[in-house]
């Protein structure tokens, strides 16, 4: 397949460059012009875009439209569960799934709540598919761990009261997986799934996930990697421009958000799109998303305006809802229109920084798969 | 390298009336007891002023109880468990907390921060500088002290839902047990497998760390040291409540490294705090024992660290020793007197410009250094 007459844009030379795309089996073969093939699709006036990934994100767990005593989102049954796949609740038919991919978002990271300190895995999803074997690109691509005053809201007082306490818990269940680990692999108890998906995490095959809101946390969760020697992401981390050499020394990612927030609370006060512009300039690796904030996953593309709007350079705030998260996840075969790429690929009908822009359709590993906003 | 001429200066142990204080590179260089100014220096004419060491309190929760921010933030008592030995203060402590700027530009520099008392085994406390900066940065110890907690607290957390603890006697049992427990755990070497709330009570049984028994009444300073000596464990009794009831039981205690006194300034609510007094430092120090006064942030505020010493001096305490009290007494009490607590060669540079005597009520702590750098006073 060629899509001819294509305005693209090249987020690695921060370009919006004109040419024809080549697709084969599903991913992006060449670049040029006047390429021929059968099967074309004019993009005459589109531009065309990477689709774009939401990094933390309920979609399919947290379902529109059935209310929150059906959602799968919390295993609030205990404080640490290291164990939930969302795989197995992620519901495909969740209508909020299909207007995410109408709207040019292709990839995204569904992991479980904050109600938990260890909560579950993350699970990198396409938005397309009727079942989950359809969805699933990765799971578990990483374990998210939350270490919020959040927590505390929702487990009752006589199960934790302080701070003090999740970090000890986590500290203690870090150390019963370094216990495991230290054991010869026949004499491990090959039944324990926790401590199967926390040795994955000491042993650096997948990231823990921290998601945290004040700079102290963010302090602490680096000396905790410190402690314990696993790669980190940090999520949240709405104060992360108060300690921002830190992040930089450490090349902590950060998933930021979402910075789309009202009814601050004491840990959140000091929430600011701004925060965009400072980490970029200390060279800090960042990628937007909502976080289940009350505004639909599909207008992501907004925070990156909004991102633009405090400062941070147009093609910035574009990476930063449309690349950096697929590095973060080392997704290394998404997140830019260029050869070798999977394709998928988001046609707006102008600038996509321009909010009236609308997504005319969306491609997933070089097929429209859907046309038009929902 | 800078010379402060012109005031009085409280060493950490004696007044020098025209001395003169030299710093160099966060450190303090020389304290002289005469006005003499080396060449190439910074004067600093501070006549009429009083210079101490920077504020040292060796008890407060502050930073962990956030100010006005509802009871939702405050990270004080993990009241679901008896025994959590290995939860950290640092771990709840919010270093932007407005009680810290209050605190530093009232001349406190040094505190020990800790978990509250609802858990006879209470957890770890630490020692920070409250400089601006990172986190890592202002710990000057992350485990420095184990707490205990004995008499009334315990018993009304547990005791009102029926749990255990109801009695003193199971708050005894409670923290027993635990160090018997740690005790085979410490020994064992080959294939042990880490157990973090275990590991706390072996710095404990190591005498790495000092125990430190949140104790009010005279029998409960006495259980307190009585399991001191069982484990053979380093202890300072922090309230000490009753201790001026008791000196002839505990002076010369082997265990005791020394009692931290206080909150004076407070309402006795709770029936072992009856005989709360400012004349408690007083006669304990008379005793010998290395004392220090607390405010116990935030039940009582730490920025009149200095009153409380002053009122303790009201009713007995001698000057100096009431000085001592706040200064270097509580680094010897939380090990950090190498570097804090008093004005002397090599230590950091940190100290209060006075406007007048620390124990008039009138005087306001005119500059604060933290390691030879100006705090701005807010």
């Amino acid at each position: 397949m060629v899509i001819k007459n294509a305005k693209y844009l090249d987020f690695s030379e921060e370009k919006i460059k004109e040419g024809d795309i080549e697709i084969t089996d599903g991913r992006i073969s060449q670049i040029g012009k006047g390429l021929r093939d059968e099967n074309v699709v004019d993009a005459n006036g589109l531009y065309l875009m990477y689709g774009m990934i939401e990094p933390h994100t309920f979609l399919g767990i947290a379902e529109d439209g059935v209310g929150f005593r059906e959602f799968d989102l919390d295993e609030t049954s205990s404080i640490i569960t290291p164990y939930m796949l969302p795989s197995y609740a992620i519901h495909p038919q969740d209508p909020a799934i299909k207007e995410s991919l109408s709207w040019g978002i292709t990839t995204a990271c569904v992991m479980p709540g904050f109600a938990n300190i260890i909560a579950g895995a993350g699970s990198i999803i396409k938005t397309y598919g009727d079942s989950i074997g359809e969805l699933l690109i990765k799971e578990p691509a990483c374990l998210k761990v939350n270490l919020t005053r959040e927590i505390m809201s929702y487990h009752s007082e006589d199960k934790i009261n302080t701070k003090m306490y999740a970090y000890a818990l986590l500290r203690r269940k870090l150390e019963e997986a370094r216990n495991y680990m230290k054991r010869p692999e026949k004499k491990r108890d090959s039944s324990k799934q926790d401590l199967k998906l926390l040795l994955k995490v000491l042993k650096k095959e997948i990231p823990l996930l921290i998601h945290v809101h004040r700079r102290e946390d963010i302090e602490r969760a680096i000396m905790l990697k410190e402690e314990f020697r696993f790669l980190l992401i940090l999520s949240g981390c709405e104060e992360a421009h108060l300690i921002p050499e830190l992040i930089k020394k450490y090349e902590i990612p950060c998933i930021l958000g979402p910075l789309m927030r009202a009814g601050k609370d004491p840990e959140t006060k000091n929430t600011t799109f701004r925060t965009c512009k400072i980490l970029k300039d200390y060279g800090i690796k960042f990628a937007l998303s909502h976080a289940q904030s009350e505004n639909p996953v599909k207008i992501l593309r907004f925070l990156a305006m909004l991102a633009h709007k405090a400062g941070l350079s147009k093609w910035e705030a574009l990476k930063s809802i449309a690349s950096t998260g697929y590095e973060i996840f080392g997704l290394s075969d998404m997140g830019n229109i260029e050869e070798g790429k999977i394709a998928n690929i988001v046609a707006f009908d102008g600038d996509p920084m321009d909010f009236r822009a609308k997504a005319v359709w969306t491609m997933i590993e070089g097929e429209i798969v859907i046309r038009g906003e929902i | 390298m800078k010379a402060f001429v012109g005031a009085k200066i409280f060493t950490g142990k004696e007044w020098l009336y025209n001395g003169t204080l030299i710093i160099d590179e966060g450190k303090i260089k020389k304290v002289l007891r005469r006005r003499r100014i080396p060449k190439n220096v910074e004067v600093i004419n501070v006549k009429d002023r009083f210079i101490t060491p920077g504020l040292v309190d060796a008890h407060t929760h502050l930073g962990m109880v956030e100010e006005g921010a509802g009871k939702d933030y405050a990270d004080l008592n993990e009241s679901t468990n008896p025994s959590t030995p290995d939860i950290r203060a640092i771990d709840g402590f919010y270093p932007m907390d407005a009680a810290i700027k209050e605190a530093r530009s009232s001349g406190i520099t040094t505190v020990y921060i800790t978990p509250g008392s609802s858990n006879p085994i209470a957890g770890i406390g630490a020692v920070v500088k409250l400089k601006e900066g990172y986190l890592k940065d202002m710990v000057l110890k992350e485990v420095a002290g184990l707490k205990l907690s004995f008499g009334e607290n315990p018993k009304s957390t547990y005791g009102a839902k029926g749990k255990k603890p109801i009695t003193r006697m199971a708050i005894a049992a409670i923290i027993r047990e635990a160090f018997y427990k740690a005790k085979t755990y410490c020994n064992k070497r080959r294939g042990k497998e880490k157990n973090t709330e275990y590991e706390t009570l072996c710095l404990a049984l190591k005498k790495e760390i000092p125990v430190r028994a949140h104790a009010h009444r005279k029998d409960d300073i006495l259980t307190a040291l009585r399991i001191a000596e069982e484990f053979d464990l380093s202890i300072i009794i922090d309230h000490c409540t009753e201790g001026h009831l008791a000196t002839e039981e505990i002076k010369g205690v082997k265990n005791l490294i020394g009692c931290i006194s206080g909150p004076h300034m407070y309402f006795p609510w709770k029936v072992e705090l009856k005989h709360n007094s400012f004349k408690n430092p007083g006669i304990l120090s008379k005793n010998g024992l290395t004392v220090a006064i607390t405010s116990d942030h935030p039940f009582t505020p730490i920025k009149y660290l200095n009153l409380y010493a002053a009122l303790a001096h009201k009713e007995g305490m001698d000057e100096l020793d009431a000085l001592k009290s706040i200064t270097i007494n509580p680094a010897i009490l939380l090990g950090i007197d190498k570097s804090v607590g008093s004005l002397e060669r090599g230590k950091d540079a940190d100290f209060v410009i006075w406007s007048g005597h620390p124990f008039d009520i009138k005087t306001e702590a005119t500059q604060v250094y933290i390691e030879g750098k100006s705090i701005v006073k807010e």
